[in-house]
């Protein structure tokens, strides 16, 4: 064997070798985990919260993050979009995929977001994050971040917990889901890039949001309206036939020569009414791979 | 060459030609305006022109047409007519022309409506038609498009028919309660019979080979008080059209229509039924007479696009039968703007969501 395949088998083995590990790493650690885009956080302080939020990172097994922004926005669904492209382009997310929680504040709009991503979203559902905001409010208003980013790194890390607690102990909870397999539940929570429909809905107000807010479905909308128009005021030019039987008919020589209504039988079917049972499921509300709420202060 | 007569009608003061009048319903001078029953020009103050036949001068839809010849008694000029020209006008003078031979013995029609709606109202009824489709093209209300617009008499046939229907049917009734977790659902059921016949009187079927039979059907109704017997002079000032086709042409037309009357007539009789299959239907429907009419109808063919648009207006009634044609011009440009219009109002919406 030549030295030259030698050395390329060598390679490539390396390199599996590196792929197989870099599948196996949770997450990763040494990513910053504070983006302060206004120089609000010191740099011990930066280091401080990176510190925090990687520990806590690990032991809720969702990648936590937190973003200061200062930026005009038309509106809150601006703020929430910007919130998700900023952890979107950083790659954040737990276990190779994109799963974990960020607190997203803008100081310009004053509104305070929280922002889940892959399973972090069936974890964390609208009452949850309406706990954490109550919780670190405060500290928003008052403009301490600082403390509000641990409190709501603690708040995150006690609810996944009860989760990973759960699954431990045997308590399938994607089963409540309507999954079949582990496997299916967490490629739909989990991974980036599935195909696979989320169970849960968005609502049809954020649906509605997303169409308008998007100029070519906007065009596509008002030409399908106006086509359906243009159509009503083209076919509105088509005379109908007037005249009918009735018109022409001599009543006088009208005879009615037999009329028979003649009862034969009853025939009966017998049916079970169907009770529909109600069922439930948690999760927050979302749109896209992400979910969220937030407030202002 | 053939020896024939058309006739004109002039007036007892000055000579000039008369025409029938719409509105009166009588005869004017349009130079004097002495006015005149129908009844005192039959047979009086006519003028008879003479006629000459033109083979193959013309040719329509590759077919050769046979032309007659006429000499206008009033200037002289030459008055062309095809084979079912009844009455029609000198093309120099505008003379009304009526060609007797063809309005007598079994050509001469039993009845006649006169004109109700004179040109005037049919020419401002037409330009209010075509100024209300925002999609008909600007040509059709053009000055020179409305003057087109002609009075014809168009043949009809007004057949009476005697129609009986016999039908047998499978009905059902249902009905359902419920009673603890489960729903009962009850169907009577019935034998259905019903044995019905009647007449039907004076349905019209245009005679003309020149007319659409669908833009004629949708003429209907038209009000038979008005009804009367012929006379030439109602066609003074109009055109009018002897019939292509004969009663017998028409009857299996006539058939098929009257067994939709009476089947829908006898269906109407069999209520209160959530459903009704029919298991055995016999129909006899006979011809009774069948007379022949000339009914009023105002005529403008315009060509769009190579395509020939007709509008139509019952002369006595004014129900206007046409199939505005579409501008392309114009759909698009309404399309473009709604959508501009309608994408900017949703997106501005969508801003401020």
């Amino acid at each position: 064997m030549k030295i030259s395949k030698k050395i390329a088998i060598v390679l490539l083995m390396a390199m599996i070798s590196t792929l197989l590990c870099g599948y196996n790493v949770r997450f990763d650690e040494e990513k910053f985990r504070v983006i302060d885009n206004v120089g609000y956080f010191s740099e011990s302080e930066q280091k401080e919260l990176h510190s925090y939020l990687t520990q806590k990172s690990k032991e809720a097994e969702l990648d936590l993050v937190v973003c200061i922004e200062n930026k005009s926005v038309s509106g809150d669904y601006e703020d929430e979009q910007n919130a998700e492209d900023i952890y979107d382009n950083a790659g954040y997310g737990y276990d190779n995929g994109s799963s974990g929680v960020m607190l997203y504040i803008n100081l310009d709009s004053r509104y305070a977001y929280i922002c889940t991503t892959g399973i972090a979203i069936w974890y964390i559902d609208d009452y949850d994050i309406e706990d954490i905001l109550d919780d670190i409010w405060d500290d928003i208003v008052e403009g301490d971040y600082f403390n509000a980013t641990k409190d709501f790194a603690d708040d995150v890390t006690i609810i996944a917990e009860k989760f990973l607690e759960n699954e431990e102990d045997g308590i399938e909870v994607w089963q409540e889901e309507g999954y079949t397999s582990y496997e299916d539940f967490y490629n739909d929570f989990v991974r980036h890039n599935t195909d696979v429909d989320y169970t849960l809905e968005p609502t049809a107000g954020e649906i509605i949001t997303n169409i308008l807010k998007n100029p070519l479905w906007c065009i596509v909308i008002g030409a399908v309206i106006s086509g359906i128009v243009v159509l009503i005021m083209c076919m509105g030019h088509k005379t109908k036939m007037k005249a009918n039987g009735n018109t022409y008919i001599d009543r006088n020589t009208y005879v009615t020569n037999q009329v028979v209504d003649q009862y034969l039988r009853t025939t009966t079917v017998k049916t079970k009414i169907e009770t529909s049972s109600g069922g439930g499921g948690g999760g927050g509300s979302f749109s896209g791979n992400h979910g969220g709420g937030g407030r202002h202060f | 060459m053939a020896d024939n007569e058309a006739v004109t009608f002039h007036c007892p003061s000055c000579g000039a030609d008369m025409k029938f009048d719409a509105e009166l319903g009588k005869m004017k001078c349009e130079f004097c305006e002495t006015i005149a029953d129908v009844d005192a020009f039959e047979n009086d103050n006519t003028d008879t022109i003479e006629e000459d036949i033109v083979e193959g001068e013309f040719e329509q839809d590759n077919e050769e047409i046979l032309l007659h010849k006429y000499k206008c008694s009033s200037c002289g000029a030459e008055i062309l007519a095809d084979d079912h020209t009844a009455a029609t006008f000198c093309n120099f003078c505008g003379m009304p022309a009526m060609i007797e031979e063809r309005l007598q013995g079994e050509k001469k029609p039993a009845f006649v409506i006169p004109f109700k709606v004179n040109k005037e109202s049919a020419i401002e009824t037409y330009t209010a038609w075509a100024k209300k489709g925002i999609m008909t093209p600007s040509k059709f209300y053009a000055k020179a498009t409305i003057d087109k617009i002609t009075g014809i008499y168009v043949p009809f046939w007004l057949y009476d028919y005697h129609a009986r229907m016999y039908l047998t049917a499978h009905a059902t009734r249902t009905r359902s309660e419920t009673r603890g977790s489960y729903r009962y659902t009850h169907t009577d059921h019935f034998h259905v019979v019903r044995d019905i016949e009647t007449d039907y009187l004076k349905i019209p079927a245009d005679a003309s080979e020149k007319m659409p039979d669908d833009v004629m059907d949708k003429l209907e109704p038209f009000n038979y008080g008005d009804l009367t017997s012929f006379e030439m002079p109602y066609l003074s000032g109009y055109y009018a059209e002897k019939y292509n086709y004969s009663a017998e042409d028409m009857a299996p037309r006539l058939e098929h229509r009257v067994k939709n009357y009476i089947n829908t007539e006898v269906m109407r009789t069999i209520v209160g039924y959530g459903g009704v299959q029919v298991t055995q239907r016999k129909m006899n429907v006979q011809k009774l007479r069948a007379k022949y009419a000339l009914l009023p109808v105002w005529i403008l063919n315009c060509t769009y696009n190579g395509k020939n648009f007709m509008f139509a207006m019952n002369g006595q009634t004014g129900r206007v039968v046409a199939n505005k044609p579409v501008s392309a011009k114009k759909v698009l440009g309404w399309f473009s703007g709604i959508t501009v219009l309608l994408a900017t109002v949703l997106y501005i919406i969508g801003i401020f969501l």
